[in-house]
């Protein structure tokens, strides 16, 4: 059996200086949807790029507008490039995917816990992904996909609003060609032309097959989405402690320093950003304003 | 009216009709009839009173309702799964949303107003059809629910 581990913890308050930003260069801006861009940055000819887990995420600063913490969506087999897919959602993020190549921002990190990629070796992985969470499970995905061998089967399932609004539409396609691969895509609201479901993403499980006692199950989106997924995976026996989410709370600091991504005993951007079910059990769904 | 060995095979993993009884299967498998629909055609319209109850067993159909002139995808159904469920509680009222097949589906039907009447005269199996309508109308009630959140929408917080 296999024995499931904690996330992996990186210990980020070890990096040089958190605190100090490094210039990155943008070196190609790819639109996904009409609100959302993927910025692949790169550093200038001096430097080179801090490694990452698939699961952390950067600090990325935009000069006159602010500092928000991003994702990272990129190959981490590739040391050249980090990716960031970006959802205009305020100020920052807007100011963030108006940059365009050649222009620079600043980052901090990779900061936070991993996806659990070492527990999931020889284990059926199932990612369950709702509108911009698709983006922090890609590093898995392409991680999967680069050491096919050392993981059973793969399953994704994706779901949006609507057909215009999911992301990596053409990698979807080259995903479910994978051996041993399974993607299954669903909106909320479809147009004429759709032929895929129609539905929430969590219906799609009626639609694979998979051993609850040998699936690690991952899981980014709305806390909504994952609340309603838990419960059918639980339905389905699925372990808690093979559910691993990624949360999502308004970071400031990134190193467990000032406390606004607090939630429960845990501070999102240290001890998270991934969390088992069994961590986050008696928090989620919790009302109070922290 | 189709054979009870035939309905069991037909139906065998749909769960709504979990925690039937075997007489109940049989009252069912003497009320169903098979039937196939060819993709994009209409199994039926929005408004029309069809008064079918249809449990799928292959295929998709999806449900749709026409806003502002341009068809809107809601929900796709597919095998294990039921629609038409209003016919069972109500006989005259037109059906909400216009089921479209989009891949070939074989289906059982049923005969809505026969259903209910058989409900009707045996409370006991009626109590466990109405249980499973009550599940199914349940599940789509969450779903309606999570749609109407709009979850994916503009999350409104910083990393995204």
């Amino acid at each position: 059996m296999t024995v499931i581990a904690e996330p992996e913890l990186l210990d980020s308050t070890a990096l040089a200086d958190p605190f100090r930003p490094q210039l990155a260069r943008i070196a190609s801006v790819t639109r996904e949807t009409s609100d959302t861009v993927t910025i692949s940055t790169e550093l200038p000819a001096t430097g080179s790029l801090p490694q990452f887990v698939p699961g952390q995420f950067s600090m990325l600063y935009a000069y006159g507008a602010g500092e928000v913490p991003i994702s990272i969506s990129g190959d981490p087999g590739n040391p050249d490039r980090l990716d960031y897919t970006i959802r205009s959602v305020g100020a920052v993020t807007t100011a963030l995917i108006t940059r365009k190549v050649g222009d620079y921002v600043a980052m901090r990190g990779p900061f936070g816990t991993s996806w659990p990629m070492e527990a999931a070796a020889g284990e059926d992985v199932l990612l369950v992904a709702g509108g911009i969470g698709l983006a922090p499970l890609r590093p898995v995905i392409y991680h999967i996909l680069r050491h096919r061998s050392e993981y059973g089967r793969l399953v994704i399932l994706y779901g949006a609003r609507s057909p215009k609004e999911l992301l990596f539409r053409k990698e979807l396609s080259g995903w479910s060609k994978s051996p041993d691969t399974q993607v299954l895509t669903t909106v909320d609201y479809g147009e004429p032309s759709w032929r895929g479901y129609v539905g929430v993403v969590t219906k799609l499980f009626n639609f694979v097959s998979l051993r609850p006692e040998r699936t690690i199950t991952m899981m980014c989106g709305p806390e909504i989405m994952m609340r309603f997924g838990i419960r059918g995976l639980q339905g389905r026996k699925f372990p808690d402690d093979r559910i691993y989410l990624s949360m999502e709370r308004n970071m400031k600091c990134a190193v467990g320093f000032c406390g606004h991504c607090q939630m429960g005993p845990y501070f999102i951007c240290k001890d998270g950003p991934v969390f088992t079910y069994g961590q986050m059990r008696h928090w989620m769904g919790d009302l109070r304003e922290l | 009216m189709i054979g009870i060995q035939e309905f069991i095979q037909y139906t065998k993993g749909q769960s709504i009709l979990e925690g039937f009884e075997p007489q109940d299967l049989e009252r069912l498998a003497a009320l169903a009839k098979e039937v196939h629909f060819k993709r994009d055609q209409i199994v039926f319209r929005e408004g029309e009173t069809h008064g079918r109850f249809y449990l799928i067993m292959d295929g998709s159909v999806v449900l749709e309702i026409t806003a502002g002139g341009h068809p809107m995808l809601l929900q796709t159904l597919h095998g294990g799964e039921a629609m038409g469920w209003s016919s069972l509680v109500d006989s005259e009222g037109g059906a909400h949303f216009q089921a479209r097949v989009i891949s070939p589906v074989r289906a059982l039907s049923f005969d809505g107003p026969s259903l209910r009447s058989t409900c009707e005269s045996d409370p006991a199996f009626g109590y466990r059809m109405m249980k499973a309508l009550l599940t199914l109308v349940t599940e789509r009630l969450d779903a309606s629910r999570m749609q109407l959140v709009d979850m994916y929408s503009n999350p409104g917080v910083a990393r995204a």
